[in-house]
């Protein structure tokens, strides 16, 4: 005959779950502190009674979040190891939290803190308050049957008209006695899940209260410290009244506030922190709200989190970079800052910025000038923090750089002091075998630490050495990406051409239709011609092939020749005039391909400033100039605006994500001379309109 | 029977592109502007013509690219079915396409896609005009001939003109989609009241 078994649960396997999976009283509370944050509570208050005393002592927590119906408690809370949590990621509307709770463990969380408990809770929206009590010790006790499923707790419900919803549990016969110690341990863990910010989404305020300490009598609130690890923080604000909105400014090796006028996306307020690495792992040890991570810049209105529209992603690289921070293409790398870098946000409002309206998917902002004007104004400011952080860099740099060579002069002055005395020991007679062990083994130190001096510098050298070169290979890596994109384009278009002609030939071959077969035959020479064109831009393509020849002489005129045929068709269709007037015979030494990135960057500058003109004309000079080779590249488009003089050769801020690469092409090229020991320069414009652009290569022509 | 009209902009195509002829071929009555900005205004000047787009994105540096012109497009209309026919890689960027799609692109077409793949999105998009409600009352709305006299009033007392439910069922509001649904309830509810007469 079959038996039916069922499984039992035993009290002390419960019991020891719980203690496995809550470690301390401390993390105890903070678990049931976090249940608050996510059923929506915005204040929570911990308040110890009595609690140096066992018999006494009670603690008790309560919120005002969404609360228990009876059917809650009845069927999550009461079923242990269930969470609605699993299948649930962010709490309910309107804050869309991320849940931070364990996954069903709270329960246990009272069970480490003391023998009874009683849980009072209202339901939002409901009128039935309802009391549990759970008695610990009866399960203790319960020895008999030792089942976990035996003992009998009681749910009571009554009538009760409030507006305040949430929890309260009650907790007594405490385990521990709370010490002020204690209580300031807790008061410093419940800071770590505080989010700075919380005053804007997610109002979240955690009060304690210990009458029996003269410093909790009263409930003290629990004032974040996570911006504490932050290595800057930085607040902007403006002034309706006097018209200004602050904004960031790195002048003479200082990060100030400054002001500018009315932009035109209206006022904002931003609050910014940056962490560098250090200030990461400190971040990532010591706090563990985890409601706030340092994934970036978040827009709100009003109090509201707008972007990203509150959506829940825990994968941090897939989370949208609606501000463009990390297209940024550097991010992450060198003197780039990322949104892994940021905690920020920017608070709007529907009143001062009108014109900043959300999209109908919800997806972004809607695309219009104002927009774009915000999303400008923000990468800016970043732009000037990062200036800021290179300098510091450098300034980092360059005091170990002089550190180490003060050591050094040090270490020979020590040196010759001990050769001195060595002197001096001996005309006067007065080195002992003692004195003279001494001196040698000095020396000999001395050797040493010169031997390691010299060692750290060469070290120090190398370090920068290999990063000048990896981001010398970046860059490059960063002007493929961008040509490639581009050349996807040329070919993808081509072949479209291509394709159609090809697939209506077949089609329609034998179709007497006369003219079918008249377009047949101008199709035919059509895929000739395209086909030329592909193969045109299929043999510039590969001159990337061949970049790993890293240093070759090469003639300037065929190098320049080469590019301007290859934009032959760019300049035939957008109508310029294009013209190069190189010395022959001039050769320089240096990586064709980076060569090639420097002009092609020049003359997509020049092909975008010439949009919408006429006579557009674009004029390449090169000239020898014994140590050098001075090339002009000029045309008559619409100049370099003032505003972007000072800016020019930066990476400036994309902001969306089809500009790309732009905007960094002459910071390339800038920072390509620079590994030569080349300069760019912009110069009067050769048109007398336009812009005009000197660069030097320093090699030596080949004699 | 009208012929709809299949708008194409693209920088790079000719008049004697196959896709013209193919067209021709299904029955459609082709037009290709390079410029966009003239292409562009042919459409918004003739909002009550049956026509379905083909729009290229990189229009050439001088001329308001692809996402300008559906963007524009849009503010006047959501009823217009807009097909993207790029030669940009699909995978390119997908926020770069994010905002053709919050713009109700209707189709994205590769321009190395087979020709046939974009003529039967044209014949989908074609085929979604002449069913499409909001269209129908579009048109219905489009044959009255003064269009400045009242016709309705809303909910809220507001005096509507034909132009005025035009302009609202073509922005696809929430208030012309509510209006645009009372419209075929009233039209339902007067179908059947005189049921014996259909």
């Amino acid at each position: 005959m079959d038996k039916h078994l069922n499984w039992k649960f035993d009290i002390s396997t419960f019991r020891l779950l719980g203690r496995e999976l809550i470690t301390d009283r401390i993390t105890a509370l903070v678990e049931l502190v976090k249940n608050s944050y996510d059923a929506n509570a915005t204040e929570v208050y911990i308040e110890l009674v009595n609690t140096s005393s066992l018999e006494r002592g009670r603690i008790i927590i309560s919120d005002n979040g969404i609360g228990m119906s009876s059917s809650d408690i009845e069927n999550k809370w009461m079923v242990i190891g269930t969470s609605s949590k699993r299948d649930k990621k962010v709490s309910e509307d309107p804050f869309r939290r991320k849940y931070v709770g364990e996954k069903g463990v709270g329960r246990f969380a009272i069970d480490k803190l003391g023998g009874k408990c009683q849980v009072l809770s209202k339901k939002k929206g409901e009128n039935v308050l309802n009391r549990l009590s759970i008695d610990w010790m009866t399960y203790e006790q319960n020895t008999i049957t030792k089942d976990f499923n035996k003992v009998d707790n009681t749910l009571k419900q009554r009538e009760f008209l409030s507006h305040w919803s949430g929890v309260r549990l009650k907790i007594t016969h405490i385990h521990d006695v709370w010490t002020k110690d204690d209580i300031n341990r807790l008061f410093k863990e419940m800071s770590k899940i505080v989010s700075p910010l919380a005053n804007l989404n997610c109002p979240f305020s955690i009060y304690v209260l210990a009458g029996e300490f003269q410093e909790y009598s009263v409930p003290k609130l629990v004032q974040s410290t996570a911006i504490k690890f932050a290595s800057e923080e930085i607040n902007l604000s403006f002034n309706k009244e006097l018209e200004y909105q602050e904004r960031l400014k790195f002048e003479h090796g200082e990060l100030t506030v400054s002001r500018s006028e009315k932009l035109i996306f209206g006022y904002i307020n931003i609050q910014l922190y940056y962490f560098d690495q250090g200030a990461k792992g400190n971040f990532a040890k010591n706090y563990k709200g985890a409601e706030l991570e340092i994934d970036g810049i978040k827009i709100y209105r009003d109090g509201i989190l707008a972007t990203p529209f509150a959506e829940h992603e825990a994968d941090s690289a897939k989370k949208r970079d609606i501000l463009g921070i990390d297209k940024r293409r550097y991010s992450g790398f060198f003197d780039k800052v990322s949104s892994r870098d940021l905690i920020g946000v920017v608070e709007i409002s529907k009143e001062l910025c009108p014109k900043i309206i959300d999209a109908t998917n919800r997806q972004n902002f809607l695309d219009n000038e104002e927009y774009r004007q915000l999303k400008v104004f923000i990468v800016d400011q970043l732009r000037e923090l990062e200036k800021f952080l290179t300098f510091n860099k450098k300034k980092i740099y360059e005091t170990s750089k002089n550190k180490l060579g003060d050591a050094k002069r040090q270490l020979g002055n020590f040196s010759s002091e001990l050769k001195n005395l060595k002197n001096i020991l001996k005309d006067d007679n007065l080195s002992t075998s003692d004195a003279n062990l001494k001196i040698k083994e000095l020396e000999n130190a001395a050797r040493q630490a010169d031997i390691a001096l010299k060692k750290g510098i060469q070290a120090q050298k190398k370090e920068q050495e290999e990063s000048r070169r990896k981001e010398d290979m970046f860059m490059s890596l960063m002007s493929l990406q961008n040509y490639a994109l581009e050349i996807t384009h040329i070919i993808k278009t081509s072949l479209g051409v291509i394709k159609r002609r090809a697939e209506f030939n077949k089609k329609y071959w034998d179709s007497p239709n006369l003219k079918l077969q008249v377009a047949i035959e101008q199709y035919h020479s059509d895929i000739v011609d395209e086909v030329t064109k592909l193969d045109k831009a299929i043999d510039f393509m590969s001159s990337y092939t061949r970049s790993h020849k890293h240093w070759e002489y090469f003639s300037v005129q065929n190098a320049i020749k080469v590019i301007f045929n290859a934009y032959k068709p760019i300049f035939e269709k957008e109508q310029i005039k294009a013209e190069i007037f190189v010395d022959n015979n001039v050769q320089i030494r240096y990586n064709e391909t980076l060569f090639g990135d420097i002009i092609k960057n020049l003359l997509s500058n020049s092909i975008k400033a010439l949009s919408g003109l006429e006579n557009k004309l674009i004029k390449i000079s090169a000239l020898d100039q014994n140590a050098h080779l001075e090339m002009i590249v000029s045309d008559n488009g619409a100049g370099i605006p003032d505003v972007m003089k000072d800016k020019l050769f930066d990476i400036y801020q994309t902001t969306t994500s089809e500009d790309g690469g732009n905007g960094m092409g002459l910071f390339m090229v800038r920072t390509n001379l620079e590994a030569v020991k080349g300069t760019i320069e912009v110069i009067k414009p050769e048109f007398n309109k336009g812009s005009s652009f000197k660069v030097y290569f320093p090699f030596k022509k080949e004699e | 029977m009208n012929v709809t009209e299949v708008v194409i902009i693209d920088d790079n195509i000719k008049d004697s592109d196959p896709l013209i002829l193919e067209l021709e071929q299904a029955q459609f009555a082709p037009k290709v502007f390079n410029d966009s900005n003239v292409g562009l205004k042919y459409i918004l000047d003739n909002l009550q013509k049956r026509i379905v787009v083909i729009l290229d994105i990189q229009l050439g540096s001088d001329f308001p690219d692809g996402k300008e012109v559906l963007s524009e497009i849009r503010r006047q209309t959501k009823l217009l079915p807009v097909i993207i026919w790029s030669a940009q890689a699909a995978d390119f960027n997908t926020e770069y396409f994010q905002d053709f799609i919050n713009n109700h692109a209707l189709f994205y077409v590769n321009q190395t896609a087979p020709l046939l793949e974009l003529i039967n999105r044209v014949k989908e998009a074609d085929s979604l005009l002449k069913l499409d409600v909001s269209t129908a009352i579009e048109n219905w709305l489009e044959e009255v001939e003064d269009k400045s006299q009242t016709m309705i009033y809303s909910n809220s007392g507001k005096k509507l003109n034909a132009q005025d439910i035009i302009g609202l069922i073509r922005s696809q509001s929430d208030e012309g989609i509510e209006l645009q649904e009372n419209i075929l309830k009233l039209t339902i509810d007067l179908l059947f009241r005189n049921k014996e007469k259909i």
